[in-house]
């Protein structure tokens, strides 16, 4: 597997690491397969996202939500590599406990959300017998998620190896951060699908931070990228704020996986909240560094590049908005009504019936 | 409506949290999600988001004050009919003191923001309790031991899957090191009295039961109640008796009961006093007295030099400006000094930072300043945060003799007692002079006798050295 038989556009950045498609292309230029409804439905998707997001950081805030990892800064990633990935139809997914976006447009609805959230009955995954959204998703192709770090890239290599023997033609996608990437288990797997040349991509939700230490105190290299180049694989640094650039790039790194082995790319994020509610942010984040990266918000950015290019008007932006916090509101309250789940099915879904 | 905000439980194992600053002010309309307040607990800084909209009618919990999650920190105006506001006294000891997981809890939320730990059920094979987790052998004798009557009423039924019998559980949840603990000793966990969160018997409580129950049985009389005061009514029957009134507990009662069951649960304790001869003292704060009032406008009191004496002697002794860090000893490189202040809301302990560099007119001065402000609860979060060693005047109460308990976790805790002639003697001779008594607790695992007997002449050395020629300033 070597990086001449990509058929991605390469161009080698001064890391050494291959990149691609930095800042999407303009206006007129919409990557292969992607219409103007997709963005327009993929930007209502984002601001329902953020406005779920910023709802469960307040309710846990209320006293309501345990804990609660937010996305805030990953929605144009998820959202443009999940596009990718529903575009493509024959995909599989190992996301990981940042992928809040991931889920919601794979159709989680709000109120199933915020069920999951405040653990609640009828939370679908596990019936509130989980960590918020861990759950499988087979129907929508989604593994349960393990919330140990690193713990999913091991797994999804083993989901590809199976895909491989039986002859499918199933791409697995699997999501981690930058902290992941400092596991033993990522070295594991990155290795072994090389050997295999399975069909599989890695997604780098690359945000900076493991929790509170800095990429700086995690790798001597600049991008995790670079490092694919070692298993023998390629690897790609996406903006991961613009998301047009990452449904192209996890486009086209489905088609090489499925033709050629797995691929390494990592989307350059900002996390613009604390790793979880549990944490401080402010006891090691230089608080203006962090304002300065909101002005590349996705959620901000990517709305307004709409109307620039003039597939929406700033009327049905607003109007996504008011969609979305009326759609949070009715889920808020439903979940809050909602009761636990009842003590004595506790020991339902234990043990394989009849 | 008037609707109580309570602090919300937040965050896995925090249990109180400090007001940092109120965003909204009495009167200020808020919105749904509006930030609220800004509450600093062990693990975050954060803004609490208001639950309901309406006008903020008053603020319960102040700024600088750590109080209980549950317990109610505001007060908003919903607009949604006649103000029927609940008694803020009654919701706080029922926030503050739930009840033991109830038999049949309902599962409906029952307060707006408390459910995630009010609903906490013992369901499920971790939720047993000691009774269940003993051997058969165990079970006798705990059997043996507790009287019928001990045995609470409230019993849940759960069905042993395998065995396809009933099997009986107390309603109190148990972590496995406790119920390890209490089947090693065939206790009876019911009898002993938890200060967990919602009354769980802690490892502690049992440990504490034990040494009770040791010393009990040495006199030959079984006990027959519970040894620690039960957090009210978690334990105490629902209504009280004829007899005897309830005061319900507000927040501050609350959190400085369980600082003091910490500290003496955790901290073994020793004790020692010196008397301190402060006849020169005397004669230099009766001279500069008045000519220190009229120059600095506060009241030149013992306490300043007493300090003085602490943070020079703390500089020379370390180890009595330290805490117990389980696998080491923390010397504490700042010398911060707690002052016990009797608040009209309870005892407040506010911190003069880095005393050893104040002059005795400095801390004069901190003393004055932050006293008044612990009494007008206008102290900031900083003020009480900090401590490294805390000195109380019991003196200013006419006592004589106090055996103070450590301001967890520092190493010790001084009294300055009342300042008396009393007839000493001197070169085989009785003089009267003026005499005080230092009391010192201190945290034996830290300090030992050798240790806390230098640091006690040092602080009186340097107050029988005091004189005529002392500077103030």
């Amino acid at each position: 597997m070597t990086q001449a038989t990509s058929s991605l556009p390469s161009e080698t950045d001064a890391n050494g690491a291959v990149a691609i498609a930095r800042r999407s292309a303009d206006v007129d230029a919409l990557p292969d397969g992607l219409t103007a409804e997709d963005l327009v439905e993929v930007c209502r998707q984002m601001i329902l996202v953020r406005t779920m997001d910023e709802r469960i950081w307040m309710m846990n805030r209320q006293g309501k939500v345990p804990i609660a990892a937010s996305c805030q800064g990953h929605e144009a990633a998820e959202l443009g590599s999940l596009l990718a990935a529903q575009k493509d139809g024959d995909c599989f997914l190992f996301p990981y406990y940042r992928d809040l976006a991931v889920k919601m447009a794979a159709g989680l609805t709000p109120r199933q959300v915020m069920l999951s959230f405040m653990g609640k009955e009828g939370e679908p995954y596990s019936g509130a017998r989980q960590f918020p959204l861990q759950g499988a998703d087979l129907p929508r192709n989604i593994i349960q998620i393990s919330n140990v770090v690193a713990a999913g890239l091991t797994q999804a290599v083993g989901y590809a190896l199976a895909c491989k023997m039986m002859g499918e033609d199933t791409v697995t996608i699997c999501y981690f951060g930058d902290g992941a990437t400092s596991q033993g288990e990522t070295h594991e797997a990155m290795n072994f699908a090389a050997i295999h040349q399975l069909p599989v991509i890695f997604i780098c939700e690359n945000n900076k931070y493991a929790i509170s230490t800095p990429q700086d105190a995690q790798m001597v290299v600049i991008d995790v990228a670079a490092r694919a180049e070692g298993y023998g694989f390629p690897g790609f640094v996406i903006d991961g704020l613009d998301l047009v650039a990452c449904y192209e790039a996890t486009r086209q790194g489905i088609a090489h996986a499925r033709a050629a082995g797995p691929v390494l790319i990592e989307m350059k994020v900002e996390r613009f909240m604390p790793h979880t509610t549990d944490d401080d942010d402010r006891r090691y984040r230089d608080r203006d560094a962090l304002d300065a990266a909101r002005q590349y918000d996705p959620v901000a950015v990517f709305p307004a590049q709409m109307v620039e290019r003039g597939i929406l008007t700033p009327e049905q932006v607003d109007a996504f908005r008011a969609d979305a916090t009326q759609q949070v509101n009715d889920a808020t309250d439903f979940a809050d009504e909602a009761q636990p789940p009842d003590a004595s099915t506790i020991y339902d879904h234990l043990y394989a019936q009849g | 409506m008037a609707q109580l905000i309570e602090l919300p439980h937040v965050g896995e194992s925090v249990v109180e949290g400090t007001i940092g600053k109120w965003l909204k002010q009495p009167g200020d309309h808020v919105e749904r999600y509006d930030p609220l307040v800004e509450v600093v607990t062990d693990k975050v800084t954060m803004e609490v988001p208001s639950p309901v909209a309406g006008e903020l009618l008053r603020i319960i919990a102040q700024e600088g004050e750590t109080v209980p999650m549950g317990a109610p920190i505001a007060e908003v105006d919903d607009g949604s009919g006649p103000a029927t506001s609940e008694s803020p006294a009654a919701s706080a000891s029922q926030a503050t003191a739930p009840t033991p997981a109830p038999v049949q809890a309902s599962p409906s939320p029952s307060t707006p923001t408390s459910y995630l730990i009010m609903d906490a059920r013992p369901v499920g094979p971790t939720g047993g309790s000691a009774v269940e987790a003993q051997s058969q052998e165990g079970a006798e004798a705990t059997a043996e031991l507790a009287p019928a009557s001990t045995v609470p009423p409230a019993v849940i039924r759960a069905v042993d899957q395998d065995r396809g019998t009933s099997v009986e559980r107390a309603p109190n949840r148990l972590s496995p090191a406790v119920r390890r603990l209490a089947a090693e000793h065939n206790l009876d966990v019911d009898r002993i009295a938890g200060t967990g969160m919602g009354g769980r018997v802690t490892r502690n409580d049992v440990l504490r039961y034990l040494e009770q129950q040791t010393a009990t049985f040495a006199t030959a009389a079984p006990p027959t109640a519970p040894i620690i005061p039960a957090p009210a009514p978690a334990a105490a029957p629902a209504t009280p008796a004829a007899d005897e009134e309830r005061v319900a507990l507000t927040p501050v009662r609350r959190m400085i009961a369980d600082a003091m069951v910490r500290s003496v649960t955790q901290i073994p304790h020793a004790w020692s006093m010196v008397e301190v001869d402060i006849t020169e003292l005397v004669g230099l704060r009766n001279r500069e007295r008045d000519r220190f009032r009229a120059r600095e406008g506060v009241n030149l009191t013992y306490l300043p030099f007493a300090l003085k004496a602490v943070a020079s002697a703390l500089k020379d002794n370390p180890t009595m400006n330290a805490s117990w860090g389980d696998d080491c000893i923390i010397l504490k490189r700042r010398i911060n000094l707690g002052i016990a202040v009797a608040a009209p809301t309870g005892l407040v302990v506010p911190v003069i930072h880095d005393a050893d560099r104040l002059s005795i007119a400095g801390l004069a001065h901190a003393v004055a300043d932050l006293s008044e402000r612990a009494r007008g609860g206008t102290l900031r979060l900083d003020d009480v945060q900090g401590g490294t060693f805390t000195v109380n005047n019991t003196g200013a109460l006419g006592s004589v003799l106090g055996g103070p308990i450590i301001n967890y976790p520092q190493a010790g805790i001084l009294t300055t007692e009342a300042v008396q002639q009393r007839p000493v003697v001197i070169n085989d001779a009785i003089a009267i002079r003026w005499m005080m008594n230092l009391c010192l607790s201190f945290d034996h695992r830290i300090n030992d006798g050798a240790e806390s007997g230098a640091f006690m002449q040092s602080v009186k050395a340097r107050l029988e050295a005091m004189d005529g020629d002392t500077p103030i300033y």
